[in-house]
């Protein structure tokens, strides 16, 4: 059994739903593989564009000014990419900020009315609040995590709740460390306050999950249960703002945080979530539902396994699941199969490669990474602002986002990459991993449908 | 001032094994350790508690070290283990080298409730260990004991403390001095105070390990050691059902120990004049031992490797003879031929002599205070070791699974109750912080209050915190979050406790990083550093001697 489609998509987390989304809106026949879930589905919820250089320790103001930074210090970056005309450079930042802006207006019109619903844009910086009490430049986070007013927390009291046997939020530690984390009469809140709730998804109050939390909230007993619950903390403490780790829900996490706020006369909003991470899965789903609302078709369980190619252009992908194996006869491919995580790269003491078309893989800098270990690519310190460059190894890529191979052509003109298989970037430095995998993905889907039309350049 | 009978410089193996003794003779005795209890050598090993065959050529320390064993299976029940291990033969010259040993391990077989050594088919030994190397002669089989080192050395230095020593961590000896009055005083910097304190005693017992020569240099005596160092490789978990021994690239022997919920490939030994605090292993040592073990464990590549360690031996100081010649037993230096003294160092020694190291200094000990008290460090039990535990009762009674009770069990014996008593009044501490080992709240709460642990670090090394495939990745924060409330940390503190031990766990994840370890660490920067921010923490973190070194 063989499937026929316009645009195959291999990866089915930010980049390849998005560029998924993009070819069947362009009317194409889209197939999506899933091999299982990925970095978007573990991913704290929040979508970053740009909120640091390598190696800095001051933010940028907005996104905007982080896209002119890399613009200008980058050329090669996946953003900068945006900014080429007639396929080079020099590189036009305004294009490239008109070209995210256009991509992160998109992605926000998607996901309108979906859990995930995002706030934001690039024009100004949020400080989301972490499950650690540390705070986070970003550019979009879900609604739920966002409050008007959390850019000032003067003169506030702020409640972070907690619930007994759920060990992944110590709200008196989190309560401790946001107030740490901010200097004297900046942005400083009047007083923190913590709680533990006590709720019991399952009878038991031990080895509670952010899962066990998200669905007990998503039924209208847990909620209103809850809600008690809460309501003397809040009236105890007077309490402006309520701080809750990211277990909102899954399907009425937006509804669940305007009802609080109605109830309690607080504002609520979320913390970023670590793994398991419901807000990471909110937007995984959100995600798969507008792909699925597009006409797209999305396979999970689904791998890639080999491919042929004849005359520089892939005609079939085997595709395995655990009952069979199958090809797929796609007029492009979309490679967005992420990097470690997702499985798209793999490192050993030989080197790295590209699982699928074994294309070479090159390091932030483009020198091939052929017989380099993984090693030679890490910092002797295990966090600094200068982060891993492991983490911006990747496929090299022309100015249509198709990967080339050691001779800098493009190794097949039907193929597309996106997302955190490319390199040129380390987006655990910059803090830029949602955003090059929405902006990449754009791009590379309307390249993809545009080639299957017959109308790339 | 304040004036001891003894005070015992290092708190390793030999250091914590000497405080108990000391303690359990009616000594008033001071420990004093630069960082935490079991934090260098002892902390790198293996924790075998060899029966001493690979010295065959020192027969009294063969002897010694079963007589050890014996000792250890009635004062440590609780957290020994015995491993079955196999040597494979893949060519006849391996053949020759077996039949003496087998001989000598045997004889002393029985004392150790094991069996003496057989000699297997390749069908039989395959039957026992599937992924040896299928074109195997034949293999050798015999047991072998192991202790958890960390265990036995927190579990002495508590064993010391209850039975009347202070056991002093994080205190680093700055100088040392002969009084009039015949007695050496000691001042050492307390890092939890920044202050300086100032103790005398009438003897010194100098187990400062890797340290000893810089240690009895305060007194200007002459110490000299043979510094050796030693990799292993740990693998994610228990690749092998039995312990391997196999033949280096260089004709030296290694093995390829189940450790724990891991698997540990050791080890390297190589002459060095590196600073001890610096130790990291290196590419060539990595390779040396996967290279090794791939004759008899041809699939060791598809392992996961989730990090290294490397330690320091001490040796005794004999030159230009290979290291596996030089003497595997242990000196005990008395300086006073050199004018000074009271003062006695160790040099050499194996974990398992650590107790018989600690008697003979002890009489040592007692003979300078004209003493004469017996040792009975080999017929008392370790605390939680005087009787065997029932884990599946508790299992049921606690309604805490099965695993769980059996790996409180390998770490603290009868004492577990008390961490689960703990949780009668806070079910909720029945959740599992460290999935890997995995570690219940309980027990890290009930760790903080008895067993005076001051980092994350110190944690691990009391309950096994972060040591499994995820090496701390979703643990270290949740831990951070308990000894923050228990130890009333600042928001500051907390963070660095966070970078301390992912620094630390770092260290012996860089070296070998490969394969799907880079997805682990992918996971574990976009926690730390995408999502947590703390790559740009304001909070003042010190770096660490390696990281300082490069």
């Amino acid at each position: 059994m063989d499937i026929k489609a316009d645009l195959l998509v291999v990866g089915g987390g930010m980049a390849g739903l998005v560029a998924g989304m993009v070819g069947a809106e362009a009317g194409l026949k889209v197939v999506v593989l899933r091999k299982g879930q990925g970095a978007t589905a573990i991913s704290s919820g929040a979508v970053d564009i740009m909120s640091y250089l390598p190696g800095a320790n001051v933010p940028f103001a907005n996104a905007i000014e982080g896209l002119n930074a890399v613009s200008e210090i980058y050329p090669l970056h996946p953003y900068s990419v945006l900014g080429y005309s007639d396929g080079g450079l020099p590189v036009d930042p305004e294009r490239v900020v008109a070209r995210v802006s256009e991509a992160v207006d998109w992605i926000k019109g998607k996901l309108n009315g979906s859990p995930s619903a995002l706030v934001g844009d690039l024009g100004r910086t949020i400080q989301a609040v972490t499950l650690l009490g540390s705070s986070k430049p970003t550019s979009l986070v879900q609604g739920t995590m966002f409050v008007e007013g959390s850019d000032d927390w003067h003169d506030s009291i702020v409640l972070f709740v907690g619930f007994r046997g759920f060990p992944d939020c110590n709200s008196s530690i989190t309560a401790k460390n946001f107030l740490a984390s901010r200097l004297p009469g900046e942005n400083r809140p009047r007083r923190v306050a913590n709680c533990t709730l006590d709720v019991l998804p399952f009878g038991q109050p031990h080895n509670i999950y952010s899962f066990d939390i998200a669905r007990y909230m998503d039924r209208e007993e847990g909620f209103a249960e809850l809600a008690k619950t809460l309501k003397d903390h809040v009236r105890s403490t007077g309490a402006d703002f309520i701080a809750f780790p990211p277990v909102l829900g899954l399907r009425r996490a937006r509804a669940n945080k305007f009802e609080l706020e109605d109830k309690m006369g607080a504002k609520v909003f979320e913390l970023l979530a670590f793994p398991p991470s419901v807000p990471g899965l909110r937007l995984q789903n959100a995600l798969e539902s507008a792909l699925s609302t597009d006409g797209g078709r999305l396979l999970i369980g689904h791998e890639a396994v080999s491919f042929e190619k004849k005359e520089g252009h892939v005609d079939s992908v085997a595709v395995k699941t655990p009952q069979r194996t199958f090809n797929i006869i796609p007029a492009a491919v979309v490679l967005a199969s992420g990097k470690f995580i997702g499985g798209g790269i793999k490192g050993d003491e030989s080197g790295f490669v590209e699982t699928l078309v074994k294309l070479p893989v090159v390091d932030v800098e483009s020198y091939q990474t052929a017989g380099a270990r993984p090693q030679r690519y890490t910092n002797i310190l295990a966090l600094s602002p200068e982060g891993h460059s492991l983490f911006g190894v990747g496929v090299a890529f022309d100015s249509m986002f198709r990967p080339t191979g050691t001779d800098g052509q493009p190794v097949a003109d039907n193929v597309f990459a996106a997302g955190s298989i490319l390199s040129r970037y380390n987006y655990s430095a910059e803090k830029s991993g949602l955003g090059v995998a929405l902006a990449t993905g754009y791009a590379a889907g309307a390249n993809a449908a545009d080639y299957v039309k017959g109308a790339l350049p | 001032m304040n004036e001891y009978d003894v005070i015992i410089i290092g708190g390793g193996s030999t250091g914590t094994a000497v405080a108990r003794d000391c303690a359990m003779r009616g000594l008033k005795t001071l420990m004093l350790e630069r960082d935490d209890i079991a934090s260098a050598t002892v902390g790198t090993c293996a924790g075998m508690i060899s029966s001493g065959l690979k010295y065959m050529e020192e027969p009294d320390i063969v002897d010694m070290c079963s007589q050890e064993v014996v000792y250890f299976k009635r004062i440590a029940q609780n957290i020994i283990m015995k491993n079955p291990i196999l040597t494979p033969m893949l060519e006849m010259s391996d053949l020759s080298s077996g039949g003496n040993f087998a001989e000598e391990y045997s004889k002393r077989a029985a004392s150790r409730d094991v069996p003496p050594v057989l000699f297997l088919t390749p069908e039989d030994s395959l039957k026992i260990e599937p992924k040896i190397n299928p074109e195997l002669i034949a293999s050798m089989y015999f047991e072998e004991y192991f202790i958890d080192p960390f265990r036995l050395c927190i579990l002495q230095a508590l064993d010391a403390r209850r039975r009347g020593a202070d056991i002093r961590t994080y205190c680093e000896v700055t100088e040392m001095k002969k009084t009039s009055g015949n007695m050496i005083e000691v001042a050492f910097f307390n890092r939890l105070t920044a202050q300086k304190e100032l103790v005398t005693a009438k003897v010194v017992v100098n187990a400062g390990g890797p340290w000893a020569d810089k240690i009895a240099g305060l007194l200007n005596a002459r110490l000299e050691i043979r510094l050796n160092k030693g990799a292993h490789v740990i693998l994610d978990r228990r690749v092998v059902n039995v312990g391997i021994i196999a033949k280096a690239v260089d004709g030296r022997m290694i093995y390829l120990f189940p450790h724990e919920n891991t698997a540990l490939l050791g080890t390297t030994a190589l002459d060095s004049w590196e600073d001890p605090d610096t130790l990291v292993a290196s590419y060539d040592e990595i390779e040396y031992l996967l290279k090794s073990i791939e004759w008899a464990v041809p699939s060791i590549r598809q392992a996961r490797i989730i990090r290294t360690m490397e330690g320091a031996r001490p040796l005794v100081a004999q030159w230009k003879i290979p290291e596996g010649k030089v003497t595997r037993g242990y000196q005990v230096v008395d300086h006073a031929p050199d004018g000074i003294d009271g003062l006695l160092s160790f040099t050499g020694g194996k974990l398992v002599m650590c107790r018989h190291m600690a008697e003979s200094v002890t009489d040592m000990v007692c003979k300078k205070l004209g003493k004469d008290i017996k040792c009975t460090t080999h017929i008392e039990p370790l605390p939680g070791n005087e009787a065997s535990v029932d884990v599946l009762a508790l299992a049921a009674q606690y309604n805490i699974s099965r695993h769980a009770v059996e790996r409180l069990r390998a770490r603290r014996g009868t004492e577990l109750g008390k961490v689960l008593e703990l949780t009668r009044e806070h079910p909720e501490w029945l959740s599992t912080i460290c999935a890997c080992e995995p570690v219940i709240e309980a027990e890290i709460r009930y760790a903080i209050r008895e067993e005076f642990p001051q980092t994350l670090n110190d944690l691990r090394r009391r309950v096994r915190l972060g040591t499994g495939p995820c090496q701390g990745t979703l643990c270290t924060f949740k831990a951070a979050g308990i000894l923050a409330d228990e130890l009333g940390l600042s928001g500051e503190q907390f963070q660095l406790e966070i970078l301390d031990y992912l620094s630390e766990r770092w260290k012996g994840k860089r070296p070998p990083m490969r394969g799907e370890q880079l997805s682990q660490e992918e996971v574990v920067q976009g926690i730390y550093a995408c999502v947590a921010n703390l790559d740009r923490s304001d909070a003042r973190y010190e770096p660490k001697p390696w990281e300082e070194a490069s």
